[in-house]
């Protein structure tokens, strides 16, 4: 496809703009939360505890976004966090897209014993429930973020491997890889060219998805203590955290919970954004 | 079909096996250890390899092993060193409460979710889309943590329709609606996007424009062949969810006071109950074998282009 | 065509970026009910109303006429083991389905129960028991000398693999039966606890030992004794369903409850949720954030702040090569960290400067404090060799407000110039690092049972447990093993005292830091209730006013 084409494509789809602007912001926000954050994240007011937010009014030197139950600023600590969150939601999701999808496809194509390893493989990985996984992990190598990366990888790549892998086993007895096979094409250059194109939207949903997924799971696993280690914030561990307080101080949720529902949602426009302008059927 | 079956049975074996395997290596290789938590934390050593003894693990790690499997054979689970009693039991006594909010969900699920998405994906851009992309959108995005709560605080403290906690069993159903939207809500959103935009994909697809070139109507080119194939995906991943609210509602079933799988498990695993670890993650893996093999066959009967072998 | 559905996809997004504010928005009224309603919106719809004047049925009574309390606990049982006693809900299991030898009230006062009373030796270490005439187990058959020889012959065989208390039987070494109503008891050593270990001796029958042995507990769903109530039904993971004793060998009017149901509810928001809905008529410990959410039903419950005898503690590592062996770091560490803070945080609570807590024996109330100074912090540590090492702090992660206080004091100790990291671990993870030494200073909560912090506290904890961290202080052990081993209530608590004047000195291995503060919500009409000094109420006798029954 030509760029011209691709970027007239891109300037056109309101849902492709409104996407990439909101991960911009996102993105840079995490860039400069640094800069960006009014107070130490980690820094207690213990006589401040539970302040509800100020509202931007308190730019100088008040809450923003309230404190919670240690008295530590929630709009500083939901900056810092998205850093270390989005670092996270990254690496992961690149991890497990790449796993995922190179051994689902590897398994839908050639079928037979590399399927069957590939297939029994994502079964284990199910059998075994995140949480207990997380908690054996991170007892026997000990917590840090790498191993919590090591645990979102193990427990998601079986995701993408599985849609993959059907989607590329009905593409592969399509008219037209049959085509190409009669036509003498090698099966590397099939997978490439005929078929991956053709699983790309629902690995694109499946990455939109897994992104803010990987984001709540931290949050799933940071009940038990198994997420970013305090005090450090994450977007997870703030909500997890602070769930306890939700019928009485409900921003300690909302705030980190918001900054997520943004960004997931960003990521949702933009994965089906690309995907429509990606769309080797759409005509023009 | 009888080859195909014996296969997948053995797979199914393969599986729970490597499970097995798994299951003990990872429990091995954890810090701490089973006699040392069956005693108080000031136990002498000499109790502690007496107990050591007594629990059998001052064996060679193989031999642990193999007595295991060789109980799993004789269908003995083992003994649970945290609840003193045989882990098959323990198991047993959880499980109902665990299956019934999973069929409950499940059946939640599958009634929200394939005809939302599908109408969703017919009607593109329309007010049903709307509501299906905010819901699928809205449960992506929202953490379990959160939602147990909400639910708790708006149907139990603000407006008493539904009881805070316990489980009656399939009597009761009131009792599983809460834990089943709180554990189903995500799971639903990932299926109604599945299927909304396998629907959409399918539609711009040849065959359907010659279905239409053929005089069809779009209903029977809905049911007949859209839905037949977007639906595939949905399946799929409706599959490995089910596996995930087997023994991964730990947050649900501590919220809603529900005596299943998923909280018995965490306390094994912290408390390094070897056996009944290995006995609990053993049964669940069986079970998303089978649910696994029921989604294999159920996609292989939709679509026959992927060949049963 | 086109562009109209480009302008509702715009639409659409932006859309669904404002709903989802709403509905967020909307989510968060909803978790204000006490504010937004007030007190009439959730009270009035509840079924029950739990007073007399509310003119319908009386909220206690069920259908079948029948007097029910629902209870609630806030940790699960596992096991119907009565013989482990380190274990909450299995003591509280037992004792109130079996009667021990004697009765305890666990704040160190013990009366007679079965055994009903006992004669040492010269050298105190025979003890001949003497039983009650007619105890009668559930099913009508007497329990005599009989059951009491097999139970401590049992113990005396088997205390190695039991979860005693630590020094519970330590030095029992055989039983005798003497007749039918007299037990003698052969001690290697004497100790003082006897009464209290009398007291936590629940008596099973003896053809069910000599049958089952230690596989008594798993042997059946339920288990019963001697005991004013019968466990008719436990599901493990929900609650322990307790009928009345109508034959209680004591008389089985001892209350008019005659269904008693303990419900394991963990989560703080259920808990209210279940008290709001009128599931359960008691709360263990209200979480102080969360207070507001009982607003509503402020006129049906009762709730006093109860200062237990629990603590959390610090435990230095003192192994000589860790930064914390020096005693300079560790005065600095203990003015860095704002004590009151943390009591703010759990909602009460008490700083301790004395290793015991308040009721206990050897409690000096007026012992120097160590309080809260940064300035004073920072000179202790220029004082100190500590040179930039980071400090491991470690503690469970299933301890209430462990993360707070872990968190909290990793701050302060940042903010005088010590660099830490948290680290908060399962249960196992714990005790394998306990062992290991692989930790700077942990933190755990204690129980100081029956009054005296000598069982569970400076035995297991000082003398015999702190050799993994590499610390053996002779001088402060042999004190200890002095007071163990002394039956004379004077002179232990001097050398007691003694004990808390070189801990307080050395700040460490073990620091106190604050006594624990509980808030229990009891619904009107409940009495019968006897407090509980390690937290709660203990429930044997829990009855219900007459007026709130009609």
């Amino acid at each position: 496809m030509k760029p011209k084409i691709l970027l007239r494509r891109m300037l056109r789809s309101p849902q492709f703009l409104i996407g990439f602007l909101i991960v911009t912001t996102v993105v840079l926000i995490s860039v400069f939360a640094d800069r960006l954050a009014p107070m130490d994240e980690n820094l207690n007011h213990i006589v401040n505890r539970f302040t509800p937010p100020q509202g931007l009014g308190a730019m100088a030197g008040g809450y923003v976004l309230g404190t919670d139950e240690l008295g530590r600023d929630i709009l500083s600590r939901v900056l810092i966090g998205s850093k270390i969150s989005l670092t996270i939601a990254f690496v992961s999701t690149l991890l497990v897209a790449v796993t995922g999808t190179f051994l689902g496809v590897i398994a839908g194509y050639f079928g037979g014993v590399v399927d069957d390893i590939v297939m029994r493989a994502t079964e284990v990985t199910m059998a075994i429930p995140s949480m207990t996984l997380g908690i054996v992990i991170m007892a026997i190598f000990g917590p840090s973020i790498s191993n919590l990366v090591l645990v979102m990888v193990i427990t998601s790549w079986k995701s993408f491997a599985k849609v993959s892998r059907n989607q590329v086993m009905v593409m592969r007895n399509r008219e037209f890889v049959q085509a190409s096979r009669a036509l003498g094409g090698s099966g590397w250059h099939i997978m490439l060219t005929q078929i991956m194109p053709n699983v790309t939207t629902p690995l694109l949903i499946q990455l939109s998805g897994t992104f803010g997924g990987i984001i709540l799971t931290e949050a799933g696993l940071s009940y038990l203590y198994l997420g970013v280690q305090l005090p450090d914030p994450s977007w997870g561990n703030m909500i997890a955290g602070g769930r306890t307080y939700l019928a009485a101080y409900p921003w300690m949720v909302i705030v980190p919970g918001m900054a997520l529902m943004i960004t997931v949602l960003g990521f949702n426009f933009l994965g089906d954004g690309l995907r429509d302008i990606l769309d080797p059927k759409q005509s023009r | 079909m009888v080859k195909f079956f014996t296969k997948r049975i053995l797979c199914l074996l393969l599986v729970v096996w490597i499970v097995s395997v798994l299951a003990f290596v990872m429990m091995r290789l954890a810090p701490g250890d089973a006699a040392v938590m069956a005693l108080p934390d000031y136990a002498s050593e000499e109790q502690i390899a007496l107990m050591r003894t007594k629990l059998g693990l001052d064996k060679p790690y193989i031999t642990q092993y193999f007595m295991y499997l060789g109980g799993l054979f004789r269908g003995d689970f083992g003994t649970s060193v945290l609840y003193e009693r045989p882990c098959l039991d323990v198991i047993m006594e959880r499980l109902p409460a665990t299956l019934s909010v999973t069929v409950v969900c499940s059946a939640m699920v599958l009634l929200i979710s394939i005809p939302l998405g599908i109408i969703a994906g017919v009607n593109k851009g329309g007010p049903v889309d709307f509501f299906a992309v905010l819901f699928a959108l809205l449960g992506q995005s929202m953490s379990v943590v959160w939602i147990c709560v909400l639910l708790l605080l708006l149907c139990s403290v603000r407006h008493n329709w539904l009881p805070s906690m316990g489980y009656e069993g399939l009597r009761d159903i009131r009792y599983l609606i809460m834990p089943a939207i709180a554990m189903g809500y995500k799971m639903c959103a990932g299926m109604v996007r599945m299927g909304r935009s396998g629907m959409i994909d399918v539609l711009d697809e040849d065959y359907i424009t010659c279905a239409y070139a053929r005089g069809m109507s779009p209903w029977a080119v809905n049911c007949k062949y859209a839905f037949k194939n977007s639906i595939i995906p949905v399946i799929t991943i409706f599959g490995m969810d089910v596996a995930s609210m087997l023994a991964g509602a730990v947050i649900i079933e501590t919220t809603f006071t529900i005596p299943g799988i998923g909280s018995m498990l965490v306390k094994a695993v912290s408390n390094r109950d070897y056996p009944l670890t290995q006995s609990t993650l053993v049964v669940t893996a069986a079970m998303f074998a089978i649910v696994n093999l029921v989604v294999d066959i159920v996609n292989a009967l939709i679509d026959r282009r992927m060949k049963l072998n | 065509m086109k562009k109209t559905k480009k302008m509702l996809t715009i639409t659409l997004a932006l859309g669904m970026v404002l709903t989802s504010l709403a509905g967020c928005g909307g989510g968060s009224g909803t978790s204000q009910p006490a504010k937004q309603e007030g007190a009439g919106g959730s009270t009035a719809q509840a079924p029950q109303g739990g007073t007399p004047e509310s003119g319908g049925k009386s909220h206690y009574v069920n259908a079948d006429g029948k007097v029910v309390v629902n209870w609630e606990r806030t940790e699960g049982m596992q096991s119907l083991n009565i013989w482990n006693y380190t274990s909450g809900p299995n003591y509280a299991f037992a004792e109130m389905v079996f009667d021990s030898l004697y009765v305890s009230d666990h704040g160190g006062n013990c009366k007679p129960c079965i055994c009903t009373g006992y004669d040492l030796s010269e050298d105190n270490r025979e003890v001949t028991l003497h039983l009650a005439e007619g105890v009668k187990f559930f099913d009508g058959s007497d329990c005599d000398a009989d059951d009491v020889y097999t139970q401590m012959q049992y113990i005396a065989d088997h205390k190695d693999e039991m979860a005693l208390f630590a020094t519970n039987w330590k030095y029992l070494e055989s039983a005798e039966k003497v007749d039918s109503h007299t037990v003698k008891l052969y001690l290697s050593e004497p100790f003082f606890s006897l009464d209290i270990s009398l007291a936590y001796t629940y008596i099973a029958k003896a053809e069910e030992i000599e049958q089952y042995g230690a596989s008594l507990f798993s042997s059946t769903k339920t288990l019963n004794g001697t005991g004013k109530w019968k466990l008719e039904e436990w599901v493990d993971g929900q609650y322990l369903k307790y009928s009345r004793n109508y034959d209680y060998w004591q008389g089985g009017d001892f209350t008019n409850v005659d269904l008693l149901y303990v419900w394991f509810i963990k989560d703080p928001t259920a808990q209210n949720a279940a008290f709001i809905n009128g599931d359960v008529d008691y709360i263990d410990t209200v979480n102080v954030d969360l207070k507001s959410m009982l607003d509503p039903v402020a006129d049906q419950c009762i709730m006093e702040e109860q200062v237990k005898e629990q603590m959390y503690y610090l435990q230095f590592k003192m192994d000589g090569k860790a930064p914390t062996s020096d005693q300079n770091l560790r005065y600095a560490v203990m003015h860095a960290i704002d004590r009151e803070a943390f009591c703010t945080l759990m909602g009460g609570g008490t700083v301790m400067n004395d290793f015991f807590t308040t009721h206990a024996e050897g409690h000096q109330p007026d012992k120097p404090v160590i309080g809260y100074d940064p300035e004073l912090a920072k000179e202790y540590l220029a004082k100190s060799g500590y040179n930039g090492e980071t400090l491991v702090l470690l503690s469970r992660s299933d301890i209430d407000y462990a993360d707070s206080i872990m968190t909290a004091m990793a701050d302060y100790l940042n903010q005088i110039g010590i660099s830490t990291r948290v680290d908060m671990v399962d249960t196992a993870t714990m005790n394998s690092r306990r062992n290991d030494g692989d930790y700077d200073i942990f933190m755990v909560n204690l129980a100081t049972w029956d009054g005296n912090a000598l069982t569970q506290n400076l035995v297991p904890r000082v003398v015999q447990d702190m050799h993994h961290n590499g610390y053996v202080n002779q001088e402060l052990n042999s004190l200890i093993l002095k007071a163990f081993g002394d039956m004379n209530a004077e002179t232990r608590t001097a050398t007691l005292e003694q004990v808390g004047d070189m801990l307080h000195e050395l700040q460490g291995p073990l620091v106190p830091i604050v006594q624990i503060v509980g808030t229990p919500c009891i619904r009107k009409g409940i009495t019968g209730l006897i407090e509980n000094p390690l937290g709660g109420y203990i429930i044997t006798d829990i009855a219900v006013e007459e007026s709130y029954l009609q």
